[in-house]
């Protein structure tokens, strides 16, 4: 069993008399410490995936493991517990909260975890240092997206998770954040997934997973990752 | 709580300061109102009690107007170990003379020394204490004073036993020095009088010196231990009662020996007369013998002198033919002159005789005179009643009892009302906590996303809410305990004479209040939130799916093709939002329902008024005579009674207390008996309440009020158990239920009265009159209480009148009630109307980049309020007339039933005072809707 596994998972929305699969019997798995895009065109399904691993929603069927614990088993106590230690995860649109600074937006979430890291300095290490004590109204889109990968990797956790980082954001900071997530995944050894619809970044990933329509097209595992500055799209 | 975490808290609330403070100010209107409201009573009675304190209060008034008290009488009533203090006094009650009229005037003797210690003290709030001559004034009965300092009052002759009144009285005209106020005489309701008009106006206070009268006739007693006790409370009427026991067994024992001293000195007094007289008669008898025999021997004389001359002239005629013509003359002339004395002499026996029998027959008459006196000393004597003290306490005072009825009426208005206050804060604190969870979903996610338990996020709100509830609540305690009583209490104000209202923090009401708003705010959090809280992490970071839009049942009927787009727009939207609909007519339906339950309060209570005086009490005078046949025979009763002017019609009656009993249930009540059984229908006015109908009253009824028979719970038909004043108890089936408000009345026919407890007597009678000015009620008064057989009379305009007095009181408290529904409205419809706003903020932005005008983006909006607010009239109009009924039945006093229908004035004044609330909150919302940034909103999470 790899790092992290999906097994026949399948989620569905019912609308009426419809019934939509988001996932429909997705199956792969992740080694650990690996950078893994998971790409696909927009509603294949990708952000369902990632808030189930995230523990965020759950599958209704199949079976979901991490590290060897099986996530969708969880109740909903463990689920907390899980999303607190385990997991750290950067969203499209930041959701930072508005009445905390950069630097409390940190603490915010490193306060609650095991093994921590030290807020400021992972602010530092995005690059925020002398914003960490501004509130985010204050801050370019970058600049807020930078404070929450600090927030996810201040955590500490097993896995980061990243649903479309830089969807909203340019060209050139959105390379700044790719290239930021994809040294800490080198150098702390996390394993890292990040979810996009632009083809172009499986170039950077150690294994690319590929959504269709709620299920895997392919799963693919890269050679050579190549650094994300030499990319362009 | 993590440190960040709770900065987060911290500014959270500050960020929505609004909103923290909407919650802070329901609770506190809630709070306080309920608190206030509680506290009044209590304030009231408190501030009496010390004022009463204040003024050395009597506890016990014993009275003795037969043997009076000296001061033998005063020691033993101090030695008593339960007695504290004893202030023995004169009263008396006078008509006097002032330069505006004459007034009924109450005079006290007592220790009038500046520091002198007195029971029933007054304080001395113009000129100085009295010197010679002199008196300290009181006005009785009216707001301003109508007697000055310097003003001369003078003793009118009209005052009953005025040719004595030196006896009692050692002045007929006094100075006022000064003048005062007291604690007995603390309201403005007349207390009654047997002088003058009957109405006391004047209290004057006198030293002992102003007063001849040898014995005091009223004792003034504080107790020990009673200054402790609250005036009002049971404990303490206890130990008054206790009080008065120990005293009457110790007056028993004194009038029994009084009595038979005096019976002793008027024995001794009638045996000197008898005596007396005894020898007078005796001593005349001697005389007249005496005189007879004078008399007769004169007579006898007389005769003799008569018979002689007789003789004398019979030998003269035997003599003349020897005798000579001048011889003859000489001695005829002679026996003429002894003729003439003769006939002087019998002249002088005549007269004698008849000044004789004269003198005899004056004193003959003299003697049965004082044979008459003599009967009258024997009946005196015979009939000479058991004395006892009669003891009296504060309950008997007009001020006390009306105070207590007054201040308790708040309580019983107290414990209905705020119970809906709270119900409107609970579905503030719902809305806006709902509101604010809604508005916080992303963050909520966010929080549940990093791993923050349910737990804790829940805490953030439950915390804001309980701080706001907390706040809220202490305030409203401060605000509700010091403000609120001062104002009702000030209503009041015009009927009583007080200090200022004394506020007493209560802690027992305080204790219980807070933590029941923490709860109920605490409460509709949880329910707001958790509902919330059970959602996942992922649905709560997306922003919530609108509600998708439905055809609505309107549609499906041929109604719909008729109205305009606008109104149909609008219809769907109400039944979309169907929470808000519900929470929005609720809202508008309670305010609605509290105005007409405070309107409908003040009808009811002016009915009372109106209906039993104007139209169930035919008659308005009530006298109270000492013999039945006083009526017929007592010229001035009769004279006034058959006067057209005065009086139109009256009948005479057995009015007396009873007691009813049915179903296990007991009712002191007034029995009231007509002497001929067709009379009594022309004094009141006997009626069912909801029909109107007549009620008959024949041979056979027995008809008892309405409230009477709710309490007893009989209806017509049920058999109840009458006890008459003397313990007696008899059956009688209930022939009819008659409206009537005020006290519990049983009306017997005299036939079935007399049946099961014989003959009463029918010592009351009720008169009609027909002016009803107060000049012609003292010209009754007047003329009436010249004859000795009135005990006592009264006129319902007096009672009405200061039934109208606390009406008028209550008026204010309604009123309070009134601003705070009001005050409820506004909050409850800014609130819902800002969510309102607040949700669909993304519908408003949209109308504008279409080009709706500020007006058509409002009217979109308050389309749907106006309807609502129609809406929530109708259903709170109905729901009022409920409240009101159930207000009315718990608010009712014991022996008194409220008026039970609403005036249409009422409902209309409660409609369009909700209308202008909802319009007041719509344009102050309108100016909100205005500033919707288009462009904020339209920039979407989406």
């Amino acid at each position: 069993m790899q790092y992290i596994e999906f097994e026949n998972v399948c989620k569905y929305y019912q609308m009426g008399e419809h019934r939509i699969a988001a996932a429909d019997n997705i199956s792969f798995g992740v080694a650990k410490g690996e950078f893994c895009v998971v790409v696909g065109p927009s509603g294949a399904g990708k952000t369902t995936l990632l808030n189930i691993l995230g523990g965020m929603d759950r599958c209704d069927s199949g079976r979901v493991w991490l590290d060897g614990s099986e996530i969708s088993a969880y109740n909903r106590r463990e689920l907390t517990r899980y999303r607190r230690y385990d997991v750290g995860f950067v969203f499209q649109f930041y959701n930072l909260v508005q009445n905390l600074t950069a630097l409390e937006n940190v603490e915010l979430a490193s306060e609650i975890c095991r093994e921590p890291l030290d807020a400021a300095e992972t602010l530092e290490a995005v690059g925020l240092k002398e914003r960490m004590n501004n509130f985010p109204a204050q801050l370019s889109g970058g600049e807020q997206q930078r404070v929450a990968i600090a927030r996810a990797l201040a955590k500490n956790p097993k896995i980061v998770l990243c649903d479309e980082p830089t969807g909203a954001l340019d060209y050139q900071t959105g390379k700044t954040i790719l290239k930021l997530l994809q040294d800490t995944c080198r150098s702390t050894g996390k394993t890292v997934i990040v979810i996009t619809h632009n083809a172009a970044l499986t170039a950077m990933a150690d294994r690319v997973v590929r959504i269709k329509n709620g299920a895997v097209e392919s799963v693919e595992t890269n050679a050579a990752p190549v650094p994300v500055e030499e990319i362009e799209w | 709580m993590k440190r960040t975490y709770f900065k987060l808290t911290v500014r959270g609330v500050r960020k929505t300061a609004t909103r923290f403070l909407s919650i802070l100010a329901i609770v506190t209107v809630g709070v306080g109102f309920l608190s206030g409201l509680l506290a009044t009573t209590p304030d009231m009675q408190l501030t009496a009690d010390s004022y009463y304190d204040a003024n050395s209060m009597f506890d016990l008034d014993i009275q003795d107007y037969v043997f009076g008290f000296g001061d033998s009488d005063v020691g033993e009533i101090a030695a008593l170990d339960c007695v504290d203090k004893v202030m023995p006094a004169y009263v008396k009650d006078v008509v006097m003379q002032t330069g505006s009229g004459t007034v009924t005037a109450r005079v006290y003797g007592v220790p009038m020394g500046r520091d002198d210690e007195r029971i029933n003290d007054f304080v001395l709030t113009e000129g100085e204490f009295p010197g010679e001559g002199e008196c300290l004034a009181l006005c009785v009965n009216g707001y301003s004073s109508k007697y000055g300092v310097g003003q001369t009052v003078t003793v009118s002759p009209d005052t009953s036993g005025y040719d004595d009144i030196g006896d009692t009285l050692a002045f007929t005209r006094l100075r006022i020095s000064g003048l005062v106020k007291a604690p007995y005489y603390m309201s403005i309701e007349s207390e009654p009088s047997l002088e003058g008009t009957g109405t006391l106006g004047l209290v004057l206070y006198v030293p002992y010196s102003a007063f001849t009268a040898e014995n005091y006739n009223h004792i003034f007693v504080t107790l020990r231990d009673a200054v402790g006790l609250d005036s009002f409370s049971r404990q303490y009427q206890l130990l008054t009662d206790e009080g008065a026991d120990r005293l009457k067994a110790l007056g028993s024992g004194i009038t029994a020996q009084k009595r038979s001293d005096k019976l002793e000195e008027l024995g001794q007094k009638y045996d000197g007369a008898a005596a007396e007289l005894q020898s007078q008669r005796e001593q005349a008898d001697k005389e007249f013998a005496e005189a007879e025999r004078l008399i007769e021997e004169k007579e006898g004389e007389l005769a003799q002198a008569r018979a002689a001359l007789e003789d004398k002239r019979a030998q003269l005629e035997n003599m003349r033919p020897l005798l000579s013509q001048e011889q003859y003359a000489a001695m005829l002339a002679q026996l003429a002159g002894a003729e003439d004395e003769i006939a002087a002499g019998e002249e002088s026996v005549a007269r004698a005789r008849t000044e004789l029998s004269d003198k005899q027959r004056q004193a003959e008459e003299g003697f049965a005179r004082a044979e008459e006196e003599l009967d009258g000393l024997k009946t005196a004597i015979e009939d000479f009643p058991v004395v006892q003290w009669s003891i009296t306490d504060r309950s008997d005072t007009v001020s006390y009892s009306s105070y207590k009825s007054n201040s308790e009426k708040v309580a019983a208005i107290a414990k209905v009302f705020p119970v809906f206050f709270f119900m409107v804060a609970a579905l503030v604190a719902l809305t806006t906590m709902t509101r604010m969870v809604e508005e916080e979903r992303i963050q909520i996610g966010t929080l549940k996303a990093l791993g923050y338990s349910k737990g804790a996020i829940l805490c953030y709100y439950v915390g804001y809410s309980v701080a706001a509830g907390l706040l809220g609540g202490i305030t409203g305690v401060l605000v509700g305990f010091y403000t609120l009583p001062r104002v009702i209490a000030g209503a009041y104000g015009m009927m009583y004479t007080l200090p200022q209202t004394q506020c007493a923090f209560y802690w027992n009401y305080a204790l219980l209040i807070i933590p029941l708003a923490v709860c109920i705010t605490a409460g509709a959090t949880l329910c707001a939130s958790l509902a919330q809280l059970a959602e996942r992490p992922s649905t709560l970071m997306l922003p919530r799916a609108p509600k998708p839009g439905k055809r609505i049942l309107l549609e499906r009927t041929p109604l719909w093709k008729h109205l305009k787009f606008s109104l149909k727009v609008t219809a769907r939207n109400i039944f979309r939002y169907k929470k808000r609909l519900f929470m929005t007519v609720f809202g508008i339906a309670g305010c609605c329902a509290l105005l007409l339950t405070g309107f409908g309060l003040r009808d009811s209570i002016h009915e009372i008024v109106d209906k039993q005086f104007g139209e169930i009490y035919r008659y308005n005078l009530t006298l109270a005579l000492s013999r039945e046949e006083a009526a017929d025979d007592d010229s001035v009763i009769k004279g006034v009674l058959s006067d057209r002017e005065y009086i139109s019609d009256y009948a005479c009656v057995y009015s007396g207390s009873g007691k009813a009993g049915a179903n296990g249930r007991q009712e002191s009540i007034n029995v009231m008996v007509p002497r001929n059984t067709d009379e009594l229908k022309r004094m009141i006015n006997l009626r069912d309440r909801i029909s109107g109908d007549d009620i008959a009253f024949n041979a056979d009824s027995v008809v008892l009020t309405e409230k009477l028979c709710e309490t007893l719970g009989v209806r017509e038909g049920d058999t109840v158990t009458l006890t008459d004043a003397d313990g007696k108890e008899a059956d009688f089936v209930v022939t009819g239920v008659c409206e009537n408000y005020i006290s519990g009345f049983a009306f017997v026919s005299t036939e079935k009265y007399e049946s099961s407890f014989g003959r009463p007597e029918y010592r009351v009678v009720l008169a009609a009159s027909e002016e009803h000015t107060q000049q012609v009620r003292d010209e009754l008064s007047r003329k009436l209480l010249e004859s000795d057989s009135v005990l006592r009379l009264s006129f319902s305009d007096t009672v009405r009148e200061s039934f109208s007095n606390t009406v008028k009181s209550l008026d204010s408290i309604v009123i309070v009630l009134i601003v705070s529904a009001g005050l409820l409205a506004v909050i409850v419809l800014y609130n819902l109307t800002n969510i309102n706003i607040c949700e669909r903020k993304k519908e408003l932005a949209t109308l504008k980049v279409l080009g709706f005008t500020d007006r058509e983006t409002g009217a979109y909006i308050f389309r749907e309020t106006v309807i609502l607010c129609v809406l929530g009239i109708l259903f709170g109009l109905v729901l009022g007339i409920g409240l009101h009924a159930f207000v009315v039945r718990t608010a009712e006093v014991d022996s008194v039933m409220f008026g039970r229908s609403i005036s249409w004035l009422s409902y209309l004044l409660s409609a369009v005072i909700t209308v202008l609330f909802t319009a007041a909150v719509d344009l102050f919302m309108r100016k909100k809707v205005n500033s919707v940034d288009m462009v904020a909103a339209m920039k979407a999470n989406e």
